[in-house]
């Protein structure tokens, strides 16, 4: 409601007093409460355009406290999940994810190999594979007492180390 | 951007037991180089002993009433067997490395630059064998398990238990190569040894 438009009221509020005297206070209640109301709405209307509402609530409103009382498994009740995933494009947050290292940490993980190899896996190649890791093992222990034999051919008697030891 | 690589070439030996995998690349030892060794020997006796009875169908073919065995001198087939031998092994080294005892053992034969032997290295080297096995013994002795034959011929014998391509000798560049190889023996040789 404009200016012009609350000054016309007014001048109705005054004829209608002067042709029915008695029924004067009633109705100036009802004109001055709806005159009220519309200069209200047109003074936040014209306050918003100058004002911007939005950065005056978030620095006044405590808008954490705010949301705190908001009963938020309600909302995620009502909220229809399927027609969300239903625009939710997949294949770009599949995309983002790194596949692979994540099938390498899993396959290190569980022993993919030892899976495959005990589900298909026969006792001929369960035998090799024995072979193979004891094989190596037997070198690994050939190895040391090789070493120690070394270190052993190595060692000078105490008498003969030299006082410095020039590199 | 660039295409993201395969699963596949990114797990490398993911076949290979957990318990052997920090072994794939090292040289290896005495023992398992022992077994593939009997074992190529059994083939190289299978072969010979096939071609023997295979000459003597043929003869019994030929003249079936008067058949005999063929006598075949101890020289003569001794003289056989080394033939095989360096046969086989030239070619199994040349062509993919391994010769059927690699392959039983997990073992692959590599040159000098970590590629696959060169056909005269791979003579060389199955001469050596051949005529000297004992040669074998030294990779026993030796700081980085290398035998008197791959002294000789530059070679290197590792544990590869997952069949791969490996490149010749020829296609591999030096400077990386030799880095490769040093690379290997010091993680390889080295973690074993504490020489």
């Amino acid at each position: 409601m404009g200016a012009t438009e609350g000054l016309w009221s007014a001048a109705r509020v005054a004829r209608r007093a002067a042709r029915a005297p008695r029924r004067l206070s009633g109705l100036a209640a009802r004109e001055a409460g709806a005159l009220l109301s519309g200069s209200a709405a047109w003074m936040a209307r014209r306050v918003g355009e100058h004002v911007d509402l939005t950065a005056l609530v978030a620095q006044v409103v405590d808008l954490d406290r705010l949301v705190a009382g908001v009963d938020l498994d309600a909302v995620a009740r009502r909220l229809d999940i399927d027609a969300v995933a239903r625009r939710l494009d997949v294949e770009a947050v599949v995309d983002r994810l790194d596949l692979v290292s994540i099938v390498e940490s899993v396959i290190d993980e569980i022993d993919l190999p030892q899976i495959i190899r005990g589900s298909t896996g026969s006792m001929a190649s369960d035998t090799l594979t024995g072979a193979r890791l004891q094989g190596m093992s037997a070198d690994e222990a050939l190895t040391r007492i090789v070493n120690r034999l070394r270190a052993r051919g190595r060692r000078v008697p105490a008498g003969d180390v030299p006082a410095t030891v020039h590199p | 951007m660039s295409p993201r690589p395969s699963i596949r070439d990114r797990l490398p030996g993911s076949v290979v037991p957990v318990a052997a995998r920090p072994y794939q690349g090292r040289t290896a030892g005495l023992v398992t180089r022992s077994v593939a060794a009997a074992a190529d020997a059994l083939v190289v006796l299978a072969v010979v002993l096939g071609g023997y009875l295979g000459l003597n169908g043929l003869v019994l073919l030929v003249h079936p009433r008067g058949f005999t065995f063929l006598d075949t001198g101890l020289l003569l087939s001794l003289t056989a067997c080394w033939v095989v031998a360096l046969l086989y092994l030239t070619g199994c080294w040349c062509l993919t490395g391994r010769t059927y005892g690699c392959r039983l053992m997990g073992l692959l034969v590599m040159g000098r630059r970590g590629g696959r032997l060169r056909w005269w290295t791979a003579f060389a080297r199955a001469a050596c064998c051949t005529v000297l096995p004992i040669g074998l013994l030294g990779c026993a002795w030796s700081p980085r398990n290398r035998s008197l034959q791959d002294l000789l011929v530059g070679s290197r014998v590792v544990y590869e238990w997952q069949p791969r391509w490996v490149p010749t000798s020829a296609e591999q560049s030096s400077p990386q190569g030799d880095a490769l190889e040093r690379a290997a023996d010091d993680g390889g040789a080295g973690a074993t040894r504490k020489d």
